[in-house]
């Protein structure tokens, strides 16, 4: 390369660099802002990208390192297949009437037995589907039980937020961490379950604390819920039978991903497929319950998060990180210390789905650099070396709980606060904090000890 | 025919402030399904109907979930209103509204009506309120010239 090409070139590169960079920091703080819609951000801002020439067509379409990720768009899409005709057959429905029933009507047992619940099925399912499920009939039983629904509410939204740390599926930071890392199914359940069943443990012990002498009512009152018939929410007891058999089945895929590699996302939408075939829906009906909106957010900021990465800001700001926290070839205790609260106090404000999608090629780059000697080096055995695991769960551990921090940390927290809003019993940002912060503290505490118990001591 | 020759001049009115306890008996006794609201210079602000009152009892969770309906327990109706009698009108009021001047013509208010599923229309002239126009009332006005 002549002197003259050679310094076209850097100019070029430092120029595309500068605009990756720009592009990159402009949807953040648009998306950050809410005032326009996030999809049209990401879409435009990957639009934006390819248009200008930053990352090509080709990469942006075809390459797992700087483009669209297809394995997590073809996960949700199958999952939100699934999880649409699995909320038809009125299940979710029967089984809460049902353990409002076994809880005797009464109410501290009822709100106990709806925490575990919802933390249950969001591992399962998304957070914002199991809420939306919930807290209809949250508030009916509020309604016949004449008690305030906004504890019941507040705490399945934490709840929540919570399960859905503990699997591969249960958040979409996990889904992203879990592509970009290799890890599979069973090793978030492994890794991040133990902890995740310790903070539902603080978190009935924190609502027993709260609120089991604000929750009294009497013999008349419980005996609405015990009268209630539950088998009269099930309409198509076929249907059940279908969805929570392909539920089972691919939750099983997922949990046999180490003997079968079949990917997560060919089990979602083999189980999607099955159960569409199967259930005699209007297949029209139920793809346009997929969540669009969702998935081509993730497509346009896959696309924008390759453009830095391409350029190399995501390296620069890789080196950074090493040489603010000094992993080595044998522990990286200190960078995960600082990506657990660093995540957790980002994703109390901002979206922790770009946020993720930003950290996990960071963490890649950075492992390829400390582990493989540069981030060109990057081989697949090293994301999965033990120094590193600890890392990964940090990141994940801190951008889902640190979503139960404000009212805006989590989608499953919206979704609350407008139904709150709707029944007129409107929660004030701070009146969420004041239950969400110190709980997001705690499991971030919880959190940090687990980590240092299981991976430093 | 215009607009102002089919309008009830003389349509039951209430205030946002009124409370469902007093309105309810008023509107039944005066046998009109729709009330106009009113602030206290006389312009409208929304209007009340036999239809808000009883969407008042469907409790929400029925709303974001129908299959809920029938956990409901027997009296709930009746609880439900007991619990709404000092809410005030301005509660359950239709905010959004459809309205006709009394100059336009009767095709229009036919046409809202017809489209957008209404029992009544408030007729409006520069904000103020000056009667309703009601599917009985139209007719009634219509209906000699097609006999």
């Amino acid at each position: 390369m002549t002197p003259d090409v050679h310094a076209a070139a850097t100019s070029s590169g430092a120029l595309q660099y500068w605009l990756a960079c720009a592009i990159f920091a402009a949807s953040f703080v648009v998306i950050a802002s809410e005032k326009i819609h996030k999809t049209k951000v990401a879409v435009f801002g990957g639009a934006l990208v390819l248009g200008l020439g930053i990352i090509s067509q080709e990469e942006a379409f075809h390459s797992i390192r700087l483009g669209i990720d297809h394995s997590v768009i073809f996960l949700l899409i199958g999952m939100m297949v699934i999880i649409s005709i699995l909320g038809r057959s009125g299940v979710f429905e029967w089984s809460a009437v049902k353990l409002a029933k076994v809880a005797n009507g009464r109410p501290f047992p009822i709100m106990v037995l709806f925490l575990l619940f919802t933390a249950f099925f969001s591992a399962l399912l998304d957070n914002v589907t199991t809420v939306l499920l919930f807290a209809p009939v949250t508030l009916l039983i509020a309604d016949e039980l004449e008690i305030d629904p906004i504890p019941f509410l507040i705490v399945e939204a934490l709840a929540s937020n919570i399960g859905g740390t503990a699997t591969l599926i249960g958040d979409p930071p996990n889904l992203i961490i879990a592509s970009r890392s290799g890890l599979g199914f069973m090793d978030f359940v492994v890794n991040l379950g133990p902890a995740v069943v310790v903070m539902l443990g603080s978190l009935v012990a924190v609502t027993w604390l709260l609120f089991r002498k604000r929750l009294v009512v009497d013999q008349a009152r419980r005996q609405h819920i015990l009268s209630m018939d539950e088998s009269k929410l099930i309409r198509d007891p076929v249907l059940v039978r279908k969805s929570v058999g392909v539920l089972i089945f691919v939750v099983l895929g997922f949990a046999t991903h180490g003997w079968t590699h079949i990917e997560p996302a060919t089990i979602a939408l083999l189980g999607a497929s099955v159960l569409l075939l199967l259930s005699k829906l209007d297949p029209g009906k139920i793809l346009a319950e997929v969540e669009w909106a969702t998935i081509f957010f993730f497509g346009g900021l896959f696309i924008l998060v390759g453009s830095v990465v391409k350029v190399g800001a995501i390296s620069d700001l890789s080196r950074l990180v090493i040489d603010l926290t000094g992993p080595t070839e044998s522990s990286m205790f200190t960078t995960s210390m600082v990506l657990l609260w660093f995540s957790g106090i980002v994703s109390a404000f901002l979206d922790n789905i770009p946020y993720v999608a930003t950290m996990a090629p960071l963490v890649t780059e950075m492992a390829g650099t400390v582990l493989n000697g540069g981030p060109e080096h990057l081989t697949a055995e090293a994301m999965h070396q033990p120094v590193l695991m600890p890392v990964w769960w940090a990141l994940a551990l801190g951008s889902c709980l640190g979503g139960n921090g404000t009212p805006i940390g989590a989608s499953a927290n919206v979704v609350v606060l407008g139904i709150a809003e709707r029944s007129g019993r409107k929660i004030s940002f701070l009146k969420f904090m004041a239950y969400g912060m110190p709980v997001m503290l705690m499991t971030l505490l919880i959190s940090t000890g687990y980590l240092y118990l299981r991976y430093y001591w | 025919m215009k607009v102002c020759d089919a309008m009830l001049e003389t349509p039951m009115t209430t205030t946002p402030e009124e409370t469902f306890r007093s309105l309810l008996p008023r509107q039944l006794a005066s046998r009109q399904a729709t009330a106009a609201v009113l602030d206290p210079e006389g312009r409208l602000v929304g209007v009340v109907g036999i239809h808000d009152i009883l969407r008042k009892i469907v409790p929400l969770h029925v709303d974001l979930d129908r299959r809920l309906m029938d956990m409901l327990h027997e009296g709930y109706a009746e609880e439900r209103l007991e619990r709404l009698k000092d809410t005030c009108v301005a509660d359950f009021m239709t905010r959004r509204l459809d309205t006709v001047a009394p100059d336009d013509f009767i095709t229009k208010a036919v046409a809202i009506i017809v489209k957008r599923r209404r029992k009544t229309l408030p007729v409006v002239r520069d904000g103020k309120f000056l009667g309703m126009i009601t599917r009985r009332s139209i007719l009634e006005r219509l209906g000699p010239a097609l006999l």
